[in-house]
């Protein structure tokens, strides 16, 4: 009996060594934490390149606990990216320990005067910086950087793809403040569950007011919720807006006191802010800055 | 001030929501959670609210959609099973009710974080928000809440009602109670419904953390403050209801402050304070108590030995060297009773030494005639033998009242003028006389 148990184990073993040992094939794995990185990698890398997203589409990464699953498919990667800043709060730990796949961390060069922080503590950095165009020319040129350097082989072809996909980028942001625009000035006020919309407020000129502060880590209160009651049918807001990784309860709480107070405000479509959405208009990186900007104008207008 | 005012009055709707239904469901969790409390049976409620995660999620993934009546029944079932099991497990094994309670939760809870772990990475879109059945999201609650709470409030009140006596007679004397006919299985499985129907409807609105909590901690503050049923339920579901107050209170007053944490921190301190300073029950008051009685005991043995000496032909006057050759009394403690004895005009102080006052004679008399009194009855009545009845009496004498000597003389069929001292000589020789 022990001798059997043995052998299973040395057999268990043994199938552990031969599974973590990389295939050699020609693809080259590429794991993205989240959808949106996903996406940015799609255009601009090579065919040879295999693309997986770590998180799905709606899931808040700010508390994403990875699985068993998640970790044999980061072992299994050739190249790991992944947002930083705080952003995959224990993916990142685990990454840390990660040894063997090259890990590209794209907010490594981001210009720290373009970051926003909490004014109350300087140490806490909005992590959703996507909704910046240059951090996200920042981070799409480290991505190719960093690739390029390991996989010389495929230069050019990716340099030509950034410089593709930059162009693609600026005529979409176009069309979003075009589409901004069109909302009268003083109604220019987003109003959402979690803090993610602050980069696109600022690129593209609205303000965003919100419950929790950048991290939905963090609790809110009653104050909270009466505050922005109060904002909302100060301001005859017409409209709020969910997002699609936070709970809806307590917009629609708000909703509710405000209508006790005579004001009837809308409640939004959820807008998309951690990750891409499922639908057809909302499953690029382009297609989100479109949808929400889109969501935005006709709600407010 | 303002803000309280404006608290108080409940005039922002919001406000009203929240205060509406937590202070509902504090009040009817307190309640619900005292028959577990008195069952002995505290952490059902804990063990339930649990157990319901995996219920809860079970219903999302079969049903597809978030609907809050589909969750609750999940919710239920899931409950139903873990007390179920709980019994199973109590019953057919030999793993005693706190193990079994402590495997069925975390066995119920881990499954829940499985599954909910599973959902966040396999399905997208619509799972937002279910990690809110665990912590809750009360500042969020809406006027649908309180109509569920209150709803839930008057089911409980008419279940308890319709069968209060049953309820009682079980709670505390559960073998009177089926010899009497009262079916105890009905009984229980009343009370579990309670507490199912409570959590699964809680746990949508503050989570389940803040469900367990509601449950357990108002019912131990309760219970330092009475001894009888009906206060203990209105008590404890007054203090809920103070909790849920006070706390969303303090979230409307600071930011940043969420209401369901802060409801269980101000029911904490309640139960801390009521653990403290409750009369009888509490620890200061029974500290103090404590102390009173060490006090008395030391001033009767004084007074006693006192008269003992002068009894024995040694004079009126004594001072410590003389007491202490009956009763050892160090220095500072000497000290203190002395003038507690003195103080209360037992004593007076006489030039080397003390004497006592009439009083104080009469007192100590009666401390030495119940003395042996006891020890008469021990020997007569318990058959004891005359060296250990000493030491039983030392300690009886301070408690026995004049009602219970007389009953005791009454029984030995001795009469109240029966003068023990002359009778004890016969029994225990006396050291100096001997």
């Amino acid at each position: 009996m022990r001798k059997v148990l043995l052998y299973l184990l040395l057999f268990s073993l043994t199938a552990c060594l031969t599974k973590s040992k990389k295939e050699n094939g020609n693809t080259i794995k590429i794991v993205c934490t989240t959808s949106i990185i996903s996406d940015w990698v799609v255009n601009i890398a090579s065919n040879e390149m295999q693309i997986i997203p770590l998180l799905k589409t709606g899931i808040d990464p700010h508390v994403y606990k990875p699985s068993k699953r998640d970790l044999d498919i980061l072992r299994s990667a050739d190249v790991i990216i992944y947002h930083g800043l705080h952003l995959e709060g224990k993916i990142i730990e685990v990454l840390k320990k990660m040894e063997g796949p090259l890990i590209i961390n794209v907010s490594q060069n981001y210009s720290q005067d373009l970051i926003i922080r909490d004014p109350s503590f300087p140490a806490s950095i909005d992590p959703h910086v996507w909704f910046d165009l240059d951090l996200t020319r920042s981070a799409i040129t480290t991505i190719t950087q960093n690739l390029s350097a390991e996989y010389p082989q495929f230069k050019d072809e990716l340099d030509s793809n950034m410089q593709a996909y930059f162009s693609q980028i600026n005529n979409v942001a176009k069309q979003v403040k075009s589409i901004i625009s069109s909302i009268p000035e003083g109604q220019r006020t987003v109003i959402t569950t979690h803090d993610a919309l602050s980069y696109f407020g600022r690129s593209f000129g609205f303000n965003v007011k919100t419950l929790q502060g950048a991290s939905t880590v963090s609790e809110f209160g009653l104050k909270e919720i009466t505050g922005l009651v109060d904002f909302i049918v100060d301001q005859q807001i017409p409209a709020i807006f969910l997002e699609n990784i936070i709970s809806p309860q307590a917009m629609i709480s708000v909703q509710k006191g405000c209508k006790a107070k005579g004001f009837e405000v809308k409640i939004g479509p959820e807008l998309l802010s951690d990750s891409l959405g499922d639908k057809e208009d909302q499953n690029t990186y382009t297609d989100m800055l479109l949808f929400n900007a889109r969501t935005i104008a006709e709600y407010l207008r | 001030m303002d803000l309280l005012l404006k608290y108080i009055t409940l005039e922002d709707p919001n406000v009203r929501f929240v205060v509406v239904a937590i202070v509902l469901l504090g009040a009817v969790s307190g309640m619900v959670g005292s028959f577990n409390f008195l069952r002995k049976k505290t952490l059902v409620g804990e063990t339930v609210a649990h157990s319901m995660l995996p219920g809860v999620l079970i219903a999302f993934l079969l049903s597809g959609v978030k609907s809050p009546i589909i969750m609750i029944l999940g919710a239920a079932l899931s409950g139903w099973m873990s007390i179920w099991l709980v019994d199973y497990i109590t019953q057919k094994s030999k793993i005693k009710g706190d193990s079994a309670l402590a495997i069925v939760l975390s066995s119920f809870f881990g499954l829940g974080i499985v599954l909910l772990t599973m959902i966040q990475s396999r399905f997208s879109g619509n799972q937002s928000g279910l990690d809110h059945y665990i912590f809750g999201n009360a500042a969020a609650m809406t006027p649908e809440d309180s109509t569920t709470f209150a709803v839930v409030c008057l089911v409980v009140f008419v279940l308890v009602m319709s069968s209060y006596l049953s309820i009682k007679a079980t709670i505390f004397n559960s073998d009177y109670a089926q010899s009497i006919g009262i079916s105890r299985k009905k009984i229980d499985i009343l009370i579990s419904i309670l507490t199912i129907l409570t959590i699964s409807v809680g746990i949508k609105a503050v989570g389940i953390v803040m469900m367990s909590a509601l449950l357990i901690i108002p019912p131990t503050a309760a219970r330092f403050w009475t001894d009888r049923l009906v206060p203990m339920l209105i008590i404890s579901g007054c203090f809920g209801a103070l909790g849920g107050w006070l706390g969303s209170f303090i979230s409307y007053y600071e930011t940043n402050m969420p209401t369901g944490p802060l409801t269980i921190v101000c029911v904490s301190i309640i139960a801390f304070v009521s653990m403290m300073f409750a009369p009888k029950k509490g620890i200061v008051y029974q500290r103090w108590n404590k102390l009173l009685l060490r006090r008395r005991i030391n001033e009767e043995n004084l007074l006693k030995a006192a008269v003992q000496n002068e009894v024995r032909g040694k004079g009126k006057l004594f001072n410590r060297a003389q007491i202490n050759t009956r009763q050892y009394f160090e220095q500072k403690l000497w000290n203190r009773t002395i003038n507690r004895l003195k103080n209360k005009g037992f004593v007076y102080k006489v030039h080397t030494g003390y004497t006592l006052s009439m009083a104080g004679r009469n007192y100590g008399a009666d401390i030495d005639r119940r003395h042996k009194i006891w020890e008469v009855y021990l020997q007569r009545r318990m058959q004891m033998s005359v060296h250990l009845v000493h030491d039983e009496a030392e300690t009886m004498e301070h408690f026995l009242t004049p009602e219970i000597e007389e009953e005791i003389l009454g029984e030995l069929g001795l009469c109240s003028r029966f003068n023990p001292l002359l009778e004890i000589h016969e029994i225990i020789p006396d050291p100096d006389i001997a």
